[in-house]
């Protein structure tokens, strides 16, 4: 039985706000799978379906107070650890687009790093709530980057640079809001110049190459390059208000890349035009802050950590899904929290809005049970 | 308030709005700053431009049968623009190797992959095209372009551009360009190097080397040789079309539909790749009429692209028409090309057809070219050509030939193997036959021939003037000699003059006049003479002597006048009246050589003696430096014929000009010069005599005769001829204002009446031909003399064989080791000019000693077969000189002219045979007996009028 009372303490209008990015996100995608000629496609009922899941288990995560997943921290720790480990198990982990991230459970394939993301998030944040306001020298840094760094070793070696920098930023701006020294940051900032160079050393081929692409935007020999022209042209075509829903040309024929999922953004500016796209960020803006405004307000350090690990893997999505498209950002296959086609992602992002709901419904100290 | 800003919570706040102000600005950019560029982008790479191809118009004959049409045929096409590199190089592999194994041409990049070699195939065709004409290794095209010039004896008067056209008249097609005097393929090899910008001197192997590294194309160093060569072939293909690269480029023509399907089948292996429908050229009766309807090629020489493509739009692949109607008529069958949008997906796959003003795009029809209507009769062509071939191997075979229209037995004649025949509808001027025969299948160039059926085209000893060249119009182009076709002119001239057509003049057999004798065939062949002779039986015997008397209004036998003012320039008036001085009007390329005169003739001396002179000169001059200044000497020789000088001043003369200081050596070339040309020079009776029975310098077409035939039987209209009755939705129209030539047609009823005794007299010389011909005719038979003998097709075999007559006394063994040696020599000496071009500084020399070379290597002096001419003259202690060891050579058969009307009464076509070797001029009447008995719809068995 849910108290009443938590029930009441919901905040109904970030779930507001995701039912609207989803609902914009469900409209594209239809378009993007040709639905006004096909009828309702696999991919839009799938995606339906994932939310409603999505939501139940939203709601499973609330059930349970987040202190409870606190206690459990470690178990959480070795479980994602596990879950990323799967991938390896034959007969069941999976090669998807040259990168062994996907396990296939028959009916589905689920990219385990997606709900590694929320047991790290649960993890750190827990792990860090005692470190709050001790991370003033780089040995206090030590250890929260030692536990840090299998997720994201794990990760690279899938290849996965786009996952295992969602990880890197959750902990960054997890140790950031925890209280890191500034002065640390500095340094942090100034080592970066030796090491980026270095830990180029440890991606393959092809990520090198569309980083090369990034920083080489004009040159149509590298790989990325057509993708991100294709996205763009798709986007600029859009102009102020968009050709319409359903109406966009340019992102059918394959001349867009996987579109209903990493791409997705490409066909809401074409159809929506400047307008809609800059509505969609201004909803990202909106929830972005709104979780900050959330964190501001759990009971304590772990529940306020909690939040601040989702912000800050949503933050990155969106930054670097968008960024993408417009070739702002390297070509990574990070989907649009909500808005990209893809289960994984909308149960992932769901349970994340169920732990943040769950934080801010059990804000007040005096509430009691469970 | 600075601590407040970095409150942990403010920091990332703030992050988050920056970020957000990014974005939205990054938005903005791409959508409202560069919302049109990118717009604009978007239908580029959406919506393509495809050329629609208008149908070119079509050709019908008189009756509205079609002659040349068009048929649809499968291209397979290639729009590669949005593939990555990878899939293209993939797709350009696939498909070439697909077609490859279907056995289909396709585009191909000029360079080739040449059993381990890499070469250009551009030099490859100048090499093959130079060693299948008798070239060993490299020669450059302007010594090609001369040498055949002198081969195929074109005046010294024409330029270069004229006497290439000559040449393509004659079926002789030089890969060459006379305006910059470049091989064809030499200047497409520059053009293609300068576009990579490369240096015109770059080898095959490093322009290659080249092309592979150009880093967008994506062929990296696991690709083959072989495979970048297809990789490049496209990519080159793009690169030509320039500009227009959204179209899509044609990578192989009018494959077969198995090939179409297959394809069609692998599409999604295959993306960019689509099969597209293009009308192409079809000749539905093959080989009839080929030579009036002409063929289809390529736009190649410099005038041309100069013409279609910078004046008039044209695209660098269309097909123009090159002869016949579809060239002359080229810009009237055209039309106009249209254009059409469609839609493609990123792969460049067809995906939908754009409608109408979508976007603002307007596609644009094709106009269809318009139509050409034929004054030609395809039934009764298809008869004259089927009767050509058939009556042509009758002579070459010999024997007796059964025929409905009376038995036909031939002598052999075994160079008879070409023919032309011209009617025409006497009451309009509309030819509604021309044919020649050997013929061709225009189908062939529809698609652009190729070379082994170029080849097969092309005649097989290009030596001989007379050999079959099936693409040429022997009908409108072959002038000679019209024999006794002619004395009809003469006759005329005669009547006109005063002449009575019934007085009887006394035919003795021969004239002599000075050392020449001028006889009649009857006196030449059986010692008889005609006797008292009046024009109709003249003309019914074909009697020489009677149209002597004409010519010099003298009555010889008698020595006296006939009293009338008869001479050479009254036979050339009378000639120039009846047409035969000037084109006939008809639509295709005619030539037009004309009448004979003094001019002409001294120039035909001339000729003759340049021709020996380059043969002989050599003998008496010390070795001339280069082919330039034997040239010169041998031109300043002919300019002496002027003066008429005396022996012993060309004796002075020669020696002056560098010939050995041998007064007795040099008189023989004296001798030779004089007595055998200068003394030729000027008009003499003899001309006269000749001129009158259609010997000596005439040089008319079939197609002219047949319009002096139509102008006896239709009493005297001399119409324009026309081949062409509507085109352009005009009616052709001519000759409303076209005025008899005689005021009274009397002359002209004597004439066609000397005529239909030549069919149907007692003693005609087509009597035996017609005499069961059940509608009454008008007739003339014509034999011509060809001066000279054949070339022969292997001179090495010619000069063994031969060797017993030329001379006895030499051994065979000795012959072949004196050949030997010779070659030798001639090696060493070549050897030593080279040798001294390495070692001279002196440029002029060096490109005189370069010329020398050339010269002698393509004049044959290291061929076998002039090193043995030498050796025999060396061998032998008789006097040889070529034209001794020529003597064996086989002789030209005799012209052999048919010239006819029907019918008698009320002449409806006047019909014109001619077969170049066909030994008698009778032997051409069955041809003619076969048009006259379809066109009048004649049975067997109908009753004739006799």
């Amino acid at each position: 039985m849910i108290n009443k009372k938590l029930v009441k303490n919901i905040d109904y209008s970030l779930l507001v706000l995701v039912i609207v990015i989803f609902i914009i996100g469900v409209l594209v995608i239809s378009s993007a799978t040709n639905s006004q000629i096909m009828g309702l496609t696999k991919q839009v009922k799938m995606q339906v379906v994932a939310f409603i899941l999505g939501f139940i288990i939203m709601l499973f995560v609330m059930y349970f107070d987040y202190s409870t997943y606190g206690d459990f921290y470690k178990v959480i720790y070795v479980i994602s650890i596990l879950l990323l480990l799967l991938v390896y198990v034959p007969g069941l982990g999976v090669v998807r687009n040259n990168a062994r991230s996907w396990i296939d459970l028959g009916v589905i394939d689920i990219q385990t790093s997606e709900i590694a993301k929320i047991g790290f998030i649960i993890f750190y944040a827990k792990y860090l709530e005692s470190k709050v306001g001790h991370l003033d020298n780089i040995k206090d840094l030590i250890i929260p980057i030692l536990v840090a760094s299998p997720f994201i070793l794990l990760l690279l070696k899938q290849p996965d640079l786009g996952s295992a920098l969602v990880f890197v930023t959750i902990a960054i701006v997890m140790l950031f809001y925890a209280g890191l020294n500034y002065k640390i940051i500095g340094i942090g900032l100034l080592s970066l110049i030796p090491i980026i160079p270095l830990s180029l050393r440890f991606l393959k081929p092809h990520q090198l190459l569309r980083i090369e692409a990034f920083m080489n935007p004009n040159n149509p020999d590298l790989p990325g390059y057509y993708h991100v022209m294709q996205s763009k042209i798709t986007i600029g075509s859009g102009e102020l208000l968009g050709k319409g829903l359903f109406k966009g040309v340019y992102h059918r024929y394959d001349y867009l890349p996987v579109q209903e999922t990493d791409f997705i953004f490409a066909v809401a500016g074409e159809e929506l035009g400047f307008v809609g796209g800059t509505i969609i960020i201004l909803l990202y803006g909106i929830l972005l802050l709104k979780l900050l405004y959330l964190a501001s307000k759990a009971k304590d350090s772990f529940g306020s950590l909690v939040i601040i690990g989702v912000l800050a893997m949503f933050f990155f999505q969106i930054v670097e899904n968008i960024g993408m498209t417009m070739g702002l950002m390297p070509v990574t296959g990070v989907t649009l929290p909500f808005l990209s086609y893809g289960g994984s992602s909308i149960i992932t992002s769901m349970m994340a809005i169920g732990l943040v709901v769950n934080v801010y419904m059990r804000r007040k100290r005096s509430s009691f049970l469970l | 308030m600075l601590k407040k800003i970095f409150e942990r919570q403010n920091v990332i706040g703030i992050i988050i709005i920056v970020i957000v102000v990014v974005l939205i600005t990054r938005l903005a950019n791409l959508t409202i700053i560069n919302g049109e560029y990118y717009s604009e982008k978007a239908i580029n790479n959406r919506i393509k431009k495809i050329s629609e191809v208008a149908k070119r118009g079509e050709i019908f004959d008189r009756n509205g049968e079609l002659l040349a049409g068009n048929i649809p045929a499968f291209t397979i096409q290639f729009m590669g623009d949005g593939l990555n590199s990878e899939t293209f190089n993939q797709v350009a592999i696939k498909a070439i190797d697909l077609l490859d194994s279907n056995g289909e041409n396709h585009i191909e990049l000029p360079i080739v992959y040449n059993g381990g070699n890499i070469e250009y195939s551009y030099d490859l065709d100048i090499l093959e095209w130079l060693s299948s004409n008798g070239y060993n290794g490299y020669v450059s095209a302007s010594t090609v372009f001369n040498n055949i010039r002198i081969r195929e004896q074109i005046s010294d008067e024409l330029n270069h551009y004229e006497a290439q056209n000559f040449m393509l008249l004659k079926g002789i097609k030089l890969p060459i360009s006379v305006k910059t005097m470049k091989y064809i393929n030499e200047m497409h090899k520059e053009n293609f190097l300068k576009s990579y910008g490369l240096d015109i001197n770059t080898s095959a192997k490093e322009a290659l080397e080249y092309l592979r590294n150009i880093k967008s194309y994506g062929i990296d160093e696991s690709f083959s040789d072989e495979n970048a060569i297809k990789i490049l072939t496209i990519r080159n293909a793009i690169k030509e079309k320039g500009y227009l690269a959204y179209d899509p480029i044609k990578m192989a023509d009018n494959v077969s539909q198995k090939t179409a399907v297959l394809i069609e089948e692998m599409g999604m292996d295959l993306p960019g790749v689509n099969i597209a429908i293009e009308p192409i050229r079809y000749y539905p009766n093959n080989k009839l009429a080929s030579h009036i309807l002409g063929y289809l090629g390529k736009i190649s020489s410099v005038r041309e692209v100069e013409y279609y493509i910078n004046n008039l739009d044209y695209k660098r692949n269309d097909l123009i028409g090159k002869t016949g109607i579809e060239g002359e008529f080229e810009e009237v069958l055209k039309g106009d090309d249209g254009y059409r949008y469609i839609e493609v997906d990123a792969y460049g796959r067809f995906v939908r057809e754009v409608g109408d003003s979508y976007d603002m795009l307007e596609s644009l029809s094709p106009k269809s070219g318009n139509d050409v209507r034929l004054t030609l009769d395809i039934e009764l062509q298809r008869v004259a050509e089927d009767s050509l071939e058939k009556w042509i191997n009758a002579i070459n075979n010999g024997g007796t030939y059964e025929d409905e229209w009376g038995n036909v037995t031939y002598d052999v004649f075994d160079n008879a193997e070409t023919g032309a025949v011209a009617v025409v509808d006497v009451k309009t001027g509309e030819v509604l036959t021309i044919a020649s025969y050997p013929s061709y299948n225009p189908n062939l160039f529809s698609t652009g021939i190729s070379i082994v059926d170029w080849n097969s085209l092309s005649p097989e000893n290009a030596r001989n003037p007379l050999a079959p060249r099936p693409l040429y119009n022997i009908a409108t182009l072959t002038a000679v000699q019209p024999g006794s076709v002619f004395k009809m002119i003469t006759g005329i001239a005669a009547v006109e003059q005063g002449l009575d057509p019934d007085r009887k003049i006394y035919s003795d057999g021969y004239i002599e006049i000075g050392n020449n004798s001028f006889g009649c065939w009857l006196w030449n062949d059986y010692h008889a003479k005609h006797g008292p002779t009046d024009l109709y039986k003249a003309l019914e015997v074909s009697c020489n002597y009677y149209f002597f008397n004409l010519a010099m209004g003298m009555d010889y036998k008698n020595n006296r006048s006939l009293g009338i003012d008869m001479n050479a320039a009254t036979l050339i008036d009378y000639a120039k009246m009846f047409g035969l001085n000037e084109a006939t009007g008809i639509e295709v390329s005619e030539a037009v050589r004309g009448v004979p005169d003094e001019e002409k003739k001294s120039n035909a001396v001339l000729w003759g003696l340049r021709i020996k002179l380059s043969e002989i000169i050599d003998e008496y001059f010390p070795a001339f430096i280069d082919d330039d200044k034997k040239q010169d000497t041998i031109k300043e020789i002919l300019s002496w014929a002027e003066d008429k000088p005396s022996r012993t001043s060309i004796i002075n003369k020669l020696i002056e000009l560098g010939a050995y200081d041998d007064f007795y050596f040099i008189a023989e070339l004296a001798d030779i010069i004089k007595y055998d040309y200068f003394n030729r020079i000027g008009w003499f009776e003899g001309d006269t005599l000749n001129m009158a029975i259609g010997q000596g310098d005439h040089m008319y077409t079939p197609i002219q005769v047949a319009r002096y035939i139509m102008a006896i039987a239709n009493d005297g209209y001399l119409y324009d001829l026309s081949l062409v009755k509507s085109a352009d939705e005009k009616q052709y129209i001519k000759n409303i204002d076209t005025e008899p030539l005689f005021e009274d047609s009397d002359t002209l009823d004597a004439i066609r009446q000397g005529m239909y005794q030549v069919a149907q007299g007692t003693q005609g010389t087509a009597r035996r031909y017609f005499a069961e011909f059940p509608v009454d005719i008008g007739a003339k038979t014509g034999t011509a003399e060809k001066e000279g003998k054949i070339p022969p097709v292997d001179e090495e075999e010619y000069l063994i064989n031969n060797l017993p007559l030329i001379d006895p006394k030499i051994d065979i063994s000795d012959l072949d080791l004196k050949t030997e040696e010779i070659l030798i020599t001639r090696n060493e000496e070549l050897a030593s000019f080279e040798k001294e071009k390495n070692d001279t500084d002196d440029l002029e020399r060096i490109e005189k000693l370069t010329n020398k070379i050339e010269y002698l290597i393509t004049s044959g002096y290291l061929n076998r077969e002039s090193a043995m001419r030498e050796a025999i003259k060396e061998l032998s202690d008789l006097e040889l000189n070529d034209t001794i060891i020529n003597q064996y050579r086989e002789e030209y058969n005799s012209y052999a002219w048919f010239a006819g009307f029907a019918p008698y009464d009320d002449p409806e076509i006047a019909v014109v045979v001619f077969l170049p070797q066909g030994g008698h001029g009778g032997y051409a009447a069955p041809i003619a007996r076969d048009i006259f008995a379809h066109y009048l719809k004649l049975e067997k068995g109908e009753d004739s009028d006799k």
